[in-house]
């Protein structure tokens, strides 16, 4: 019986069991990446981050655009999959862990941008020693590290019975594969557990998940800049993050299909699902812009119009009007009837929404 | 005894930050003495000291630490001042320290502009036997000696030295002289010692581009007298009228701004004085009783003469003025009205560079307000100063080589035949020196000047200089004219030396200050006047015995004992003790502080001035020194030097043709501008003016990155020279904010950024003397002479300006 | 408790920027050379806006208003910038981590981010005020360290801190006395009084920020010829 299964799923064993050299490829490349990226830190370090190209009053530029982005890509896993497994939604299974492994990796990224954008690093405990709770920013550190453990537990429990898998069917590493199975053996009293404990994570990391986002936001609308004061700026957020997570989910899926042939898994109903997902978030983000910067625009004070017309008219208009098409127009007109090139159509519409979504963060971080 | 040792304590204990005076609470600075004492630590000296970056004369207290200078503050003591700084005044500390100053003594190496370090005793013996070498050979009258921006003892050294040295070629290059009287002045009311603006007192002020909030005489002083006119003020709020075509602070500040076409402010005065006559605003009494050739007149020998009057009233009607100056009917009869309304008012119309091509009449013209609102001599209006009672010098020695010397005309030409009327034409210079006419010059002697950056004959004294086979420059840098230098003894900074500054040209005082220095010198670098000591000790004989003194201190402490004999006026102190004294005063008491000179002197080098507050009663006599003790706008002193200069010169051409070139009438003599034909455009659509920005220091500041990253306010600028451009013609001529352009002049051309600002003429475009980067404005300047000031005319080259 | 204010008169002001130098030098503010001037990274605690308008301009000299309610302290994660019981509100160099939160915080764009190492310590800089090192905000303090000078004095003399103890480098040297400074909490002070006056308004004053640096309007327009 596990047998059975185990041999039809052996596609799945397959890119572990053996590692060919485009693994390697790919792992000595992206290590470059990260050496030229350390370097690159270091001056910086050394320097001071006037080697950026920051400067007075905009003194918040990619490095925060950045955070936000990837903050809200965090979203697309944990988030996502545990509404859809509460909601018990059957064709979720394929999907979910790799929406959690995203949201892990993405996290530390998101993460590692506010500490780069620092300008004493070095000085980063005193966060710890003279922590100063009225900060929205000691907020974020708090619930972010949160919802990285929790997230990081949510992707580790349901890995155990397959980690226990490996641990059975493959030669390599086994002690480590052991270890992190925690001896499961698959009793009918361990699923219980490991059930229950999954379920609870799920609803768990519900609520982490939005107020790591609002509170996000919080750190702009918490300042009275203009076109940051403002009470949406929490609902706006959450809604930027799910969008743009399941965008990057629909890409990441995409890719590994093709890398991994593994269409047998990921079937075209699974990109029409989450497009029609994409397509009403969509709409709310779209609701929200609109809302957001009408109340901007009738509250018409001059502070804020300024930065409103250097975003419609202004200096910025390149990346608004292109954030504008991005998020709205594009997958708009691809997600509307997906009757064939399902996967086409709603990949075209993530690729663009996700560029979209990190202009959104550029437009309202950089203005102002 | 005490007095004294209070007072310092005072001053120190202001500067130190603990301003008592500023806010004129006088009590508490009392007490803090004591405690300011035992606070002082050892190490901490507050030297008051002079600024030195504008002709303004602002007393400073520099704080030094070890040695180290560790800041300045205003010397709240200070008359000119009272504490109060302007930008430029923090320069002083970068200027000290400037990493590109001199490190010591320089020589040529081989070529010109190559340059090696000597020790001073070499570089002191190559320069005497020069020295001595020309006096041999009855060749002293060759040296000429080229001096910049400073007053007071520096000069009266130079002075000595020239005469006893024998060559009459001490030519100073500069605009305003302000321990002169202006030749308007002299001329219109014979005065002998410079005529100050009672700007303090007056409850109006007409300026015709004169910068009193960015340049001219001391923006500090100019802005305390401005904030008088303010809201917040004890008196009702007073009135500025700026006459300027540039939209400068001053014109921004004043309550009324009236761009002007340049070069055309003598028509406008002469259109207000044709308003104020016309409406019956003038002061008839003073001008009945006072003044001379404002009516028709008829002299000894029965000629009729034209008046002031009825010429003005022919001919500069208000149409007539409007067009030629470009101000509206209307403004003019509304300045003439505040004139009248507003007393007492005042005009100022001494403005650095001249105004245009009839500059002398222009300045008369200007003046001639000042008779009709009859403000000669009362408060709030003009006022004559005290010629500070310094020790006359030992007379200058002559032998026989000086004398001979001496008897050469000067090169420059200057107080003869088109130069009749000015002590130096450096204008003229260049080409003089070029054709050895009417001597070859054998040495020159740079000092503070840098002729070959900022005169606007640059390129002609640059030529000039090839043909000299000595200059010697006193340049603490290696500016564009010390590196053509054979030798240069640079000179110390004004913290490191000796000085003193004599102004006598501010109202309702005049005031000596002394400083000693507040640190040593840096470098190996010394007091200029004491080299100039030295080298006429070397050069010996009557040039050492007229300069006797060892060093520069005993030079001034020699002159400031005339001081301390005046039996009159004050080491500065406490306005409390000030207007005790005063008090004292009035009633006929003077008390003399000190029992002796010595403790004076201490005093005086402890709180950096003397000052005679009571200045010279302010009346008509004193100002009024002409043949017909009046105010004459028919100008019998410029009548007389021109039939002289016929008998000595047997032609009154070239000084008829300085003069404007005007038939030799009664016109020649009265403020009278002839009114300009209209000039037309030709390629050159724009006029260039280049100004004084507030930040920019004299000394041209070259090094002091405070002031070169934040120059200006109005428009966005930094470290780097700029042009400004009226927005409407950017806009026609399609360049924006930022843009590189090309402006032309028909002697050459630069590329600057362009800076756009509102207001005034778009046919204007300004250029800012700057120290920072950028190609020099005087590459576009044309070179035609001021006859008056044997200088380049400043605002009158057009240009055009084009996309780079 | 003393609560230290600054008012400003606009009608006296002349834009000279004397203030702007004074506290430059006071201050060790350096001057961060033609490269960082031109990405807009000049450090000027002390700042002279122009306000132009159809009737007139009008130069505004803008230190850190020293909120009473100082949105910018709120923000700081680490208690590096803080309102101290005096009303001045001061920034702690050693403590700051350089998120620049504060920089977002403040309306007024009165801080200043050491975007490098700008300040090396040279010849002619106050002893009394600290150089700062890169990565770390900067702005007007109210010239704090003159407060304590003052204090020490005061007490050398067995005194009461008394009126015009205490002087900003910026209020000392203005040319036309624009700007005063003292406690407005001494209703008889000159500062209190002008504070009162009817041409008296506080920047941004919708923001709540209660700025502890007033200003005073011009009475008249100014005429144009
Ligand atoms: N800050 C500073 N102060 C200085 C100096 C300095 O270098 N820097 N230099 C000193 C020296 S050497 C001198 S000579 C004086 C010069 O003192 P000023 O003459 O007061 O100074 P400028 O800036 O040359 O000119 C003042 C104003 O005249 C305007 N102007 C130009 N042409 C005309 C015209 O035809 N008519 C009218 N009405 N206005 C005109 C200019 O726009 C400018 O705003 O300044 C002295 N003070
Ligand atoms: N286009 C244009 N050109 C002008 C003017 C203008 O308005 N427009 N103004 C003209 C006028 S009015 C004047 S007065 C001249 C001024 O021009 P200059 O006579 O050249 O005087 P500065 O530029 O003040 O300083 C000249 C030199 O003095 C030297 N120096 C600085 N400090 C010291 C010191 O302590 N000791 C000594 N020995 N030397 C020192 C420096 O090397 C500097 O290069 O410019 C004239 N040129
Ligand atoms: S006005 Fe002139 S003398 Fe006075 S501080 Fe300014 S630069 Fe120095
Ligand atoms: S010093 Fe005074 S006048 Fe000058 S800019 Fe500052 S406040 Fe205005
Ligand atoms: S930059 Fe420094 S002072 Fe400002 S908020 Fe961050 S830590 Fe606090
Ligand atoms: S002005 Fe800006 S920096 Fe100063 S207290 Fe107010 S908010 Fe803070
Ligand atoms: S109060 Fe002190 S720190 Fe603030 S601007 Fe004035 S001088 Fe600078
Ligand atoms: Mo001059």
């Amino acid at each position: 019986m596990v047998d059975t299964t185990v041999e039809r799923d052996a596609a799945l064993f397959a890119p572990i069991a053996q590692t060919g050299w485009g693994f390697y490829l790919t792992v000595a490349v992206l290590g470059l990446a990260i050496l030229w990226g350390a370097t690159a830190y270091w001056t910086q370090f050394n320097e001071g981050l006037g080697v950026t190209g920051l400067q007075q009053p905009v003194s918040w530029g990619f490095y925060v655009t950045n955070f936000v982005f990837f903050i809200g890509i965090s979203h697309a896993g944990t988030l996502i999959s545990a509404i859809l497994r509460l909601s018990k939604a059957e064709w979720r299974r394929p999907i979910t862990r790799m929406a959690e492994v995203i949201t892990v990796m993405v996290l530390f990224i998101g993460a590692g941008q506010i500490l780069v954008d620092l300008g004493r690093p070095d000085r980063m405990l005193n966060v710890i020693r003279y922590g100063r709770y009225q900060s929205p920013l000691l907020w974020d550190a708090t619930s972010i590290s949160a919802y990285l453990t929790a997230s990081t537990f949510y992707l580790y429990l349901p890995l155990i019975p397959d980690l226990a898998i490996l641990r059975d069917r493959l030669g390599k590493r086994r002690f480590l594969y052991a270890v992190l199975a925690m001896g499961w053996t698959g009793t009918e009293r361990q699923q219980k557990i490991l059930n229950r404990a999954i379920a609870t994570m799920a609803v768990l990391v519900i609520p982490i998940a939005v107020s790591v986002h609002t509170v996000v936001s919080f750190v702009f609308s918490m300042t009275i800049q203009p076109a940051w004061h403002s009470s949406i700026f929490g609902p706006y957020f959450v809604a930027g993050a799910i969008f743009s997570g399941i965008a990057a989910l629909i890409v990441a899926m995409a890719i590994i299909r093709r890398i991994y042939h593994f269409a047998a898994y990921l079937k075209p109903i699974h990109f029409r699902y989450l497009g029609h997902l994409l397509l009403v978030m969509t709409l709310l983000w779209f609701y929200l812009t609109f809302a957001e910067y009408l109340t901007g625009f009738y509250g018409n004070e001059p502070e804020e119009m300024k930065v409103f017309w250097s975003k419609f008219t202004g200096p910025f208009w390149p990346t608004f009007w292109a954030m504008l098409v991005l998020n709205f127009v594009v997958p708009m007109t691809c997600l509307v009837r997906l009757g064939h090139h399902t996967i086409g159509k709603t990949v075209a519409a993530s690729v663009s929404v996700v560029i979209g979504m990190w202009l959104e963060r550029f437009n309202i971080i950089v203005p102002t | 005894m005490r007095v004294t040792r209070r007072g310092f304590i005072q001053a120190v204990g202001a500067s130190a930050g603990a301003a008592a005076l500023v806010s004129g609470h006088l009590a508490k600075a009392d007490v803090s003495v004591s405690g300011l004492e035992r606070w002082a630590t050892p190490e901490e000296t507050l030297v008051p000291s002079i600024c030195q970056q504008c002709p303004g004369g602002c007393g400073f207290i520099a704080r030094t630490l070890d040695g180290e200078l560790a800041g300045i503050a205003g010397n709240p003591l200070h008359p000119i001042n009272r504490g109060a700084l302007c930008p430029k005044a923090y320069g002083a500390l970068q200027l000290l320290y400037d990493p590109n100053r001199l490190r010591g003594p320089l020589a040529r190496d081989g070529a010109r502009g190559r340059l090696r370090p000597i020790g001073w005793d070499e570089a002191l013996r190559l320069v005497t036997a020069r020295l001595s070498e020309l006096r041999s050979k009855g060749l002293a009258h060759t040296v000429a000696i080229l001096g910049g921006q400073y007053r007071g003892y520096r000069d009266t050294v130079w002075q000595r030295f020239a005469e006893a040295y024998g060559t009459p070629n001490y030519i100073r290059v500069r605009c305003l002289a302000p321990e002169q009287p202006a030749l308007a002045h002299q001329l219109m009311q014979g005065v002998t010692s410079p005529l100050s603006y009672d700007l303090a007192q007056a409850h109006c002020i007409l300026s015709f581009g004169v910068g009193l909030l960015e340049s001219w005489l001391g923006p500090v002083h100019a802005s305390r007298a401005f904030a008088g006119l303010r809201a917040g003020a004890e008196r009702q709020r007073g009135r500025l009228i700026h006459v300027d075509p540039r939209r400068s602070h001053t014109a921004i500040k004043a309550d009324r701004w009236v761009p002007i076409i340049p070069g055309t402010d003598g028509l406008l005065a002469l259109g207000i004085a044709n308003a104020l006559i016309r409406e019956g605003l003038y002061d008839r009494e003073f001008v009945e009783q006072h003044t001379h050739g404002f009516e028709d007149w008829v002299d000894a020998s029965g000629q009729r003469h034209e008046g002031f009057k009825d010429l003005v009233l022919s001919e500069y009607g208000l149409l007539t003025v409007s067009n030629a100056t470009g101000v509206p009917v209307k403004t003019i009869l509304e300045i003439a009205r505040d004139l009248a309304t507003l007393k007492p008012a005042v005009v100022v119309g001494e403005r650095g560079p001249a105004y245009g091509r009839d500059d002398l009449h222009t300045r008369m013209a200007i003046h001639s307000l000042n008779a009709l609102l009859g403000n000669i001599g009362g408060a709030g209006g003009i006022l004559v100063q005290a010629a500070l009672p310094l020790s006359p010098l030992p007379p200058v020695r002559q032998d026989e080589t000086a004398k001979r010397g001496l008897s050469h005309p000067r090169i420059d030409g200057a107080g003869r035949g088109r130069y009749r009327l000015v002590a130096s034409a450096p204008q003229v210079l260049p080409e003089r020196i070029l054709g050895g006419d009417p001597y070859p010059i054998n040495a020159l002697f740079l000092f503070a000047t840098n002729p070959l950056a900022n005169h606007p004959a640059k390129e002609a004294f640059a030529r000039a200089f090839e043909r000299i086979p000595f200059i010697v420059s006193f340049s603490p840098f290696l500016d564009e004219s010390s590196a053509r230098a054979d030798v240069i003894l640079p000179d110390s900074t004004y913290l490191e030396r000796w000085q003193d500054d004599q102004v006598a040209h501010l109202a309702g005082f005049s005031c000596f200050s002394l400083a000693g220095p507040a640190t040593l010198p840096r470098h190996d670098t010394r007091d200029t006047v004491d080299v100039v000591l030295q080298l006429a000790k070397s050069v010996g004989g009557s040039v050492a015995h007229s300069l006797p003194w060892e060093s520069f201190d005993k030079l001034l402490h020699a002159g400031a004992h005339g001081l301390w004999e005046s039996g009159r006026g004050y080491v500065i102190s406490t306005p409390a003790e000030e207007s005790l004294r005063r008090v004292l005063e009035r009633q006929g008491y003077w008390v003399p502080e000190f029992k002796s000179y010595d403790e004076f002197w201490k005093a005086l080098v402890k709180r950096g001035a003397w000052w005679d507050p009571t200045g010279l009663p302010v009346g008509r006599k004193a100002l009024l020194r002409t043949a017909s003790g009046k105010f004459e706008f028919h100008s019998t002193a410029l009548e007389q030097i021109v039939s002289e200069a016929v008998k000595r010169e047997g032609t009154d051409a070239p000084l008829v043709q300085a003069l404007g070139g005007r038939d030799r009438g009664d016109r020649l003599y009265l403020p009278l501008v002839p009114i300009p034909a209209r000039e037309e455009r030709g390629e050159f659509p724009l006029r260039l003016i280049t100004y004084r920005l507030m930040t920019r220091p004299i000394g041209g500041g070259r090094n002091q990155p405070w002031l070169l990253e934040q120059p200006a306010v109005l428009v966005r600028a930094a470290w780097e020279r700029w042009v400004e451009v009226h927005r409407e013609t950017a806009t026609k001529l399609g360049i924006a904010e930022g843009d590189a352009v090309w402006v032309e002049s028909m002697k050459g051309r630069i590329r600057l950024r362009v800076r756009l600002v509102a207001g005034g003429s778009p046919e204007v475009v300004n250029i800012p003397l700057f120290g920072g980067e950028g190609p020099s404005q005087n590459d576009l300047i044309a070179n035609e002479t001021d006859a008056f000031r044997g200088f380049g005319l400043l605002n009158t080259t057009r240009v055009k300006v084009s996309k780079a | 408790m003393a609560l230290w204010g600054m008012v400003i008169d606009l009608d006296r002001c002349t834009g000279c920027q004397a203030c702007v130098m004074a506290c430059k030098a006071e201050n060790n503010v350096p001057a961060v050379g033609a490269k960082e001037a031109a990405r807009g990274r000049t450090i000027s605690w002390m700042h002279v806006l122009v306000e132009e308008s159809e009737e007139r301009t009008r130069f505004l000299p803008r230190p850190c208003l020293q909120c009473d309610d100082p949105p910018c302290t709120k923000v700081c994660p680490v208690y590096a910038t803080y309102r101290n019981p005096e009303g001045i509100v001061a920034q702690i160099y050693a403590r700051c981590i350089g998120c620049r939160f504060c920089m977002a915080a403040c309306p007024y764009n009165a801080k200043y981010f050491n975007w490098l190492r700008y300040q090396k310590a040279a010849p002619g800089q106050n002893p009394d005020v600290s150089v700062r090192p890169k990565g770390v905000v900067e702005k007007c303090t109210f010239c704090h360290h003159r407060l304590q000078k003052a204090r020490d004095r005061a007490r050398a003399e067995q005194r009461e801190l008394a009126p015009g103890d205490y002087v900003p480098a910026c209020a000392e040297t203005c040319p036309t006395r624009a700007i005063a400074f003292g406690d407005l909490s001494d209703s008889g002070s000159e500062v209190a009084k002008l504070a009162k006056s009817p041409r008296a308004f506080r920047l941004g004053e919708a923001l709540g920020t209660k700025p502890k640096v007033i200003y005073l309007s011009e009475t008249e327009a100014q005429g144009r010829g």
